[in-house]
């Protein structure tokens, strides 16, 4: 009797979470939906672009410079640390990173963004960089977590360090994901305005460019 | 033989001189009612994709334009005539007029086409017939003239029959999914009229009056229509074609008010003739006047990006006032996808290697905004 008291009870569990899934999903129609996955991608599509630029030595410092800062702009937070209302409650987060990844290291890196993209700019000892996007960009479905919406992106990455005689010293692909977020905003007597910003970056795979 | 040589000289700087400034140009007038109670926030829609289908076909086809949107109170019969009567248009320009907002017709007036109410339907006197238009846009000789009206053409006792006089002698009065060939096809490589208005004599025309919705049952299915014709190709790129499909899909419809149902049918005269394909002459998209020029000179990627960058600053005082916004519609033509500071805005649209044009649908070209409306024309 006990069992099937259990089990009963399971299974409504199970029904509730089910139906409360579905809830969570459906606020949404179709075709915002839509409007909302093409305009991340073009977010992405123009924070590869910047990454680009930001690396591109036949662009002035001060530009490059401008790119950093716009990229960061793009980010949730800015690339600062930021709070977010999850369930009723104010909740700190840290700020946005960047994984990386190498062919000759087993283990990724994980850095803030703000940090990442001044070192892309400043390139180090290496005399020039190349990076782009050179994948479509795709973008998954839509979900809803507490009171706003996130969504995963994928492209792939092409990385190359040249040395001064113009010759390949390192290059790699990498199929990179980024998290998006989605805020919806209820302006009285208007239309419900969206606001996306990007988030954390993640190096999935990384194979040695041939 | 130096004077026949002189004599070639002065021939052929003759025809340069008469061939420059023959740019062909894209004229066009949007007037809507937008304040009016009842129907206001539908109009607001329909101007804002009217605005957009206009700006996008001058993306596309890339050629030289002016185009100046009229919203309440700036929608009168005074402000249209003045614009009509400032126009300059050369032989080979084309001139669009659209209007959205109410409309009506005397009773016995043999006009096909209503009266426009402007921004005062409780004021006849200041009621402009849309054949009125016609005349005086017919008078400054464009290439092709094309009117394009939503609005009711019901009968009313207190509306007079206008009686036509000529203007005074003297005055003047993204790439994307775009077929380039199509549009070239509708509007520079065709000649004549194309006057189409939402509903037919003694009918009333109907609009969506929620803001989120699709505004006027005409000008959304007009829209609908001309993209088959410009875009994906399943119409042929003709007025005739347009007219048509967009007719049988709003003479369809039935319109239920007050235990009444209604019906509307769209009315049209077109005489359209092709001609062979015609060079375009691009604009000088190095100026910044207006907010959409700056906008596009933004954009340019053939001007340095350290000189457009340059730029930024003195656009943003220019036509923004302090914490502006700018917001950004989709595709859909509905959906606000995405709200940013306007100085953000203007640096990652500068920036960006992806944008052919930004579409403005609701702004003001002239004066500072603290929030507007926009598309990105993609590459």
């Amino acid at each position: 009797m006990n069992k099937s008291i259990f089990y009963l009870i399971f299974s409504l569990l199970l029904l509730n979470i089910s139906f409360s899934s579905q809830a969570q999903t459906s606020t949404l129609d179709e075709e915002t939906r839509t409007a909302l996955k093409n305009r991340v991608k073009t977010k992405v599509e123009d924070f590869t672009g910047l990454l680009g630029d930001i690396v591109n030595q036949k662009l002035s410092q001060k530009t490059r410079l401008e790119c950093v800062n716009t990229a960061k702009a793009l980010f949730i937070g800015q690339c600062l640390p930021y709070k977010v209302e999850e369930n009723g409650v104010m909740v700190n987060h840290r700020a946005v990173f960047m994984q990386t990844s190498s062919v000759n290291r087993s283990t990724k890196n994980s850095q803030l963004m703000s940090k990442y993209l001044m070192r892309q700019y400043e390139m180090g000892n290496y005399y020039q960089i190349s990076i782009e996007a050179i994948d479509a960009i795709r973008v998954d479905n839509i979900y809803k977590v507490g009171d706003h919406y996130e969504c995963m992106a994928y492209w792939g990455q092409r990385y190359v360090r040249y040395s001064k005689d113009g010759g390949i010293q390192y290059g790699d692909f990498t199929k990179k994901g980024i998290r998006c977020y989605i805020t919806a905003v209820d302006v009285p007597g208007s239309e419900r305005i969206f606001e996306i910003s990007l988030g954390d970056v993640y190096a999935l795979e990384t194979s040695l460019l041939r | 033989m130096k004077n026949v040589y002189y004599k070639i000289v002065a021939l052929i700087c003759l025809v340069l001189s008469a061939n420059m400034g023959k740019a062909q140009t894209m004229h066009v007038l949007i007037a809507c009612d937008t304040n009016d109670p009842s129907i206001g926030t539908g109009v607001v829609v329909n101007m804002e994709n009217l605005s957009r289908l206009a700006q996008e076909v001058i993306g596309v086809l890339d050629c030289e334009s002016t185009i100046t949107v009229y919203d309440a109170p700036k929608c009168t019969k005074e402000n249209v005539m003045s614009w009509i009567k400032n126009l300059s248009v050369e032989p080979d320009d084309v001139v669009m007029f659209m209007y959205s907002g109410h409309g009506g017709r005397a009773i016995n007036d043999n006009d096909p086409f209503s009266q426009m109410c402007m921004n005062n339907p409780a004021k006849q006197a200041g009621f402009l017939p849309v054949s009125h238009v016609d005349k005086w846009l017919e008078a400054k000789n464009p290439r092709l003239r094309i009117i394009i009206t939503e609005c009711c053409n019901s009968e009313d006792r207190g509306i007079k029959i206008k009686p036509f006089y000529a203007m005074a002698a003297g005055n003047y009065t993204e790439e994307s999914s775009y077929n380039k060939k199509a549009l070239r096809d509708l509007f520079f490589n065709a000649k004549g009229k194309v006057m189409i208005t939402s509903s037919k004599a003694s009918e009333y025309s109907w609009i969506c009056t929620d803001p989120k919705g699709f505004g006027g049952y005409f000008v959304s299915n007009f829209i609908d229509s001309f993209n088959d014709a410009a875009k994906s190709g399943r119409l042929p790129a003709t007025w005739n074609a347009i007219f048509n499909d967009v007719h049988s899909k709003v003479s369809q419809l039935k319109f239920n008010h007050d235990g009444r149902t209604y019906t509307q049918e769209p009315f049209a005269q077109i005489s359209e003739k092709k001609s062979s394909d015609k060079d375009i002459d691009h604009p000088d998209k190095t100026k910044t006047g207006t907010l959409f020029e700056s906008l596009q000179y933004l954009v340019n990627s053939n001007i340095p990006v350290d000189t457009r960058l340059a730029k930024i600053s003195e656009i943003y005082n220019r036509h923004f006032t302090p914490e502006a916004k700018v917001l950004t519609i989709a595709a859909n033509g509905k959906s606000i996808v995405d709200r940013e500071d306007a100085m953000s805005f203007l640096k990652r649209i500068t920036l960006s290697h992806n944008i052919k044009q930004i579409s403005i649908l609701n702004g003001d070209n002239e004066n500072r905004n603290s929030t507007i409306k926009v598309h990105e024309l993609r590459k």
